[in-house]
């Protein structure tokens, strides 16, 4: 009766456990993801961002990541006092995108052309 | 798919090391009297390579990718020499820099605001208006495609010295201004407490104006088209810009003709610009108004997109959009960019399958200004360089055939004008801008008329003058009688630029002193230069 016990016991332990790996499975591929507008979702985004630029300034806008995984960035177009851009003619568009993951009901922003990514704390990021 | 040639670096960006750098500056470029020679030799240039990214501060960060700036320890001296060398190997009009001492020059900016020319054009303006320095690290600043920081209001400064008059010309939609409901032809009168019109606090005004960061709160007080006041509490923030906007199919006598007011050759208007074509192409317009009158440029390569919509195959087979043209040391460096055919990819940088629609005209009417800058003068340039015909309606535009390879070192990135455009008849002589006339004799002179900003009507209204008199053109053939005679002081020449003073970019010497949209004069009277 012990023995029996003891192995229906494993067998349900052995389930759960393979109940937790399916879960867990499933929750670790990364699928793309959206966050709810918000000045702190914002931040903590440009926060990432700045990160995966070693360090630049990086400015999104209030609807960045709300409706799309991705959003891509250039350089601030210097203007003159007349709002005329500085480089009127432009030869080449350098263009970064940033996309953002869902994993392990983590966040995660990837810079896409060098495929590094953070943790983005504090986002509730909701998959798309 | 095939890769884009988008033109020829003449050197390479991003070389730099050194520290901090400072941006444009009102710093003096005075040179200080009785100082050593150091290792300039007048009229001995060493390569640039020799004195390149020798810093006098060598920057400790990383750059965008992680890896360390080529810095080396170096001087004062290395990185003037290195301006030096430099200008005199890509700069357009190398022999026309006086070769002066850099010792006597307090730093390597103010120095490298003497390597230019001082030559004048024929309207007496300067030869070179765009002469630029800034910091690196604002150079490399980054915001989301298509968003700036601000209200969403474009500006238009009328008269900068007081009496100032300075008036909205749009408002971007979802902008904290958009949807608090400032409007075209507002005119400012006071932000907070302060004067506007006659006030002295030109600081506070440019904070106020052009806020650098996010959450600048002003409230701004308007005087409407109506003679009433208003007043509106904005918040600066970053906002989506709207590039394509007024898309119409206008009834003619023709005809219809489509109408469209493009407003920056910036990525994100692809595909509303494509989007805007197919509905012409759909409709079978006969005639094209385009509205550039605040197109201050952008992509090289949208506007020969933009050109290749407007005449379409036949018209530019074999044919170039526009060489950029460097100087007779580097001629081989000369390249061209073709008429492009197909969509974008701009992440990636190249060509798609996707063909572009084409409308097929023989002749497009331009809505210009002097805002209508550099890559929107490419596009009238190279029309016409293939017999399209380009009839200009509003005023002279910027006259910008030039642009440069922003360059860094030792934590600068420098602007130096470095090759002009010219079209497939090798034409791009209009240093002083395209000008409008109904008896076109040179060049740079098109068939139009004169017709100044009409800030009465809303934008795309086809009761708003510039495009009223378009329509009156299209339609009879001739210049409406009243074309130039509403807001005349709207329509400014570069001469005319010189002789602002207060809330100007230009200064009283003619020194163009730009930075990021703010205007770094300190107030003064005129009677005081």
């Amino acid at each position: 009766m012990t023995k029996l016990l003891t192995a229906l016991h494993c067998s349900i332990l052995l389930l759960a456990i393979g109940g937790c790996m399916s879960t867990v499975a499933d929750t670790n591929e990364p699928v793309a993801a959206v966050v709810a507008s918000g000045d702190a979702n914002k931040q903590a985004l440009e926060r990432a961002a700045s990160e995966l630029l070693f360090g630049r300034q990086i400015r999104f806008s209030a609807t960045a990541f709300t409706d799309s995984s991705r959003v891509s960035i250039e350089k601030n177009q210097t203007r003159d006092g007349q709002g005329l851009p500085l480089n009127g003619r432009e030869l080449q568009a350098e263009v970064i995108v940033f996309s953002l993951w869902k994993q392990a009901e983590q966040c995660w922003l990837k810079r896409e052309d060098t495929e590094k990514q953070v943790l983005v704390e504090g986002v509730d990021c909701q998959s798309i | 798919m095939r890769h884009i040639y988008l033109g020829l670096l003449v050197s390479a960006v991003l070389t730099g090391c050194g520290g901090g750098g400072g941006g444009s500056s009102t710093a003096g470029s005075n040179p200080t009297p009785s100082q050593p020679d150091g290792r300039w030799q007048q009229g001995v240039f060493e390569p640039s390579t020799d004195f390149e990214a020798k810093c006098e501060v060598v920057r400790t960060h990383l750059d965008i990718n992680g890896n360390y700036y080529p810095d080396e320890q170096g001087s004062e001296e290395d990185e003037k020499l290195w301006l030096r060398s430099w200008s005199h190997e890509t700069y357009l009009w190398y022999d026309e820099i006086i070769d002066r001492n850099p010792a006597n020059y307090a730093s390597p900016q103010s120095y490298f605001e003497v390597l230019k020319t001082t030559a004048k054009t024929a309207s007496g303006a300067n030869k070179d208006n765009f002469h630029f320095y800034e910091s690196t690290d604002d150079f490399e600043a980054y915001s989301q495609s298509g968003t700036q920081t601000g209200y969403g209001i474009n500006w238009r400064f009328i008269a900068s010295a007081p009496p100032r008059d300075i008036r909205v010309t749009s408002v971007e939609s979802q902008s904290s201004a958009g949807l608090a409901g400032v409007a075209r032809g507002d005119k400012l009168i006071r932000i907070n407490d302060e004067d506007v019109i006659n006030g002295n606090n030109v600081d506070f005004f440019n904070d106020a104006l052009f806020p650098a960061e996010e959450n600048s709160q002003y409230s701004f007080t308007f005087e409407r088209v109506d003679g009433s006041e208003v007043t509106f509490n904005l918040s600066s923030g970053v906002f989506e810009q709207s590039f394509v906007n007024n898309v119409a199919i206008l009834a003619t006598d023709s005809g219809s003709a489509g109408y469209v007011r493009f407003d920056g050759f910036q990525r994100p208007a692809q595909t509303p610009l494509i989007e805007g074509f197919q509905q012409f192409v759909d409709a079978n317009v006969s005639d094209l108004i385009l509205d550039l009158r605040y197109n201050g440029g952008g992509l090289l390569a949208m506007s020969s997109q933009l050109a290749f919509m407007i005449a379409g195959e036949q018209q530019t087979a074999g044919k170039i959009f526009e060489t950029l043209q460097y100087n007779d040391q580097f001629p081989s460096d000369n390249s061209a960019t073709p008429f492009y055919t197909q969509e974008i990819d701009w992440e990636r940088g190249v060509l798609t399958n996707n063909r572009l629609p084409t409308l097929n005209l023989e002749r497009v009417f331009v809505i210009a200004t002097d805002n209508t800058c550099s890559a929107s003068e490419s596009l009238m340039n190279s029309l016409k360089g293939i017999d399209v015909e380009v009839i200009q309606i509003g005023g002279t535009t910027c006259g910008k055939p030039y642009g440069f390879v922003p360059t860094d070192n030792c934590g600068t990135t420098y602007y130096t004008i470095q090759f002009q455009g010219v079209n497939d008849k090798g034409f791009g002589d209009y240093a002083d801008g395209f000008k409008p006339t109904e008896t076109p004799l040179y060049d740079d002179e098109l068939l139009g008329c004169v017709v100044a900003d009409d800030f009465t009507q809303p934008l795309g209204d086809t009761n708003e003058g510039m495009l009223s008199a378009t329509l009156a053109r299209l339609n009879t053939g001739s210049c409406p009688l009243n074309a130039s005679g509403v807001a005349q002081t709207s329509v400014k020449t570069k001469a005319g630029n010189n002789l602002l003073s207060e809330l100007s970019v230009f200064d009283p010497n003619n020194r163009v002193l730009l930075q990021n949209n703010r205007i770094y004069l300190p107030i003064k009277d005129q009677a005081d230069d």
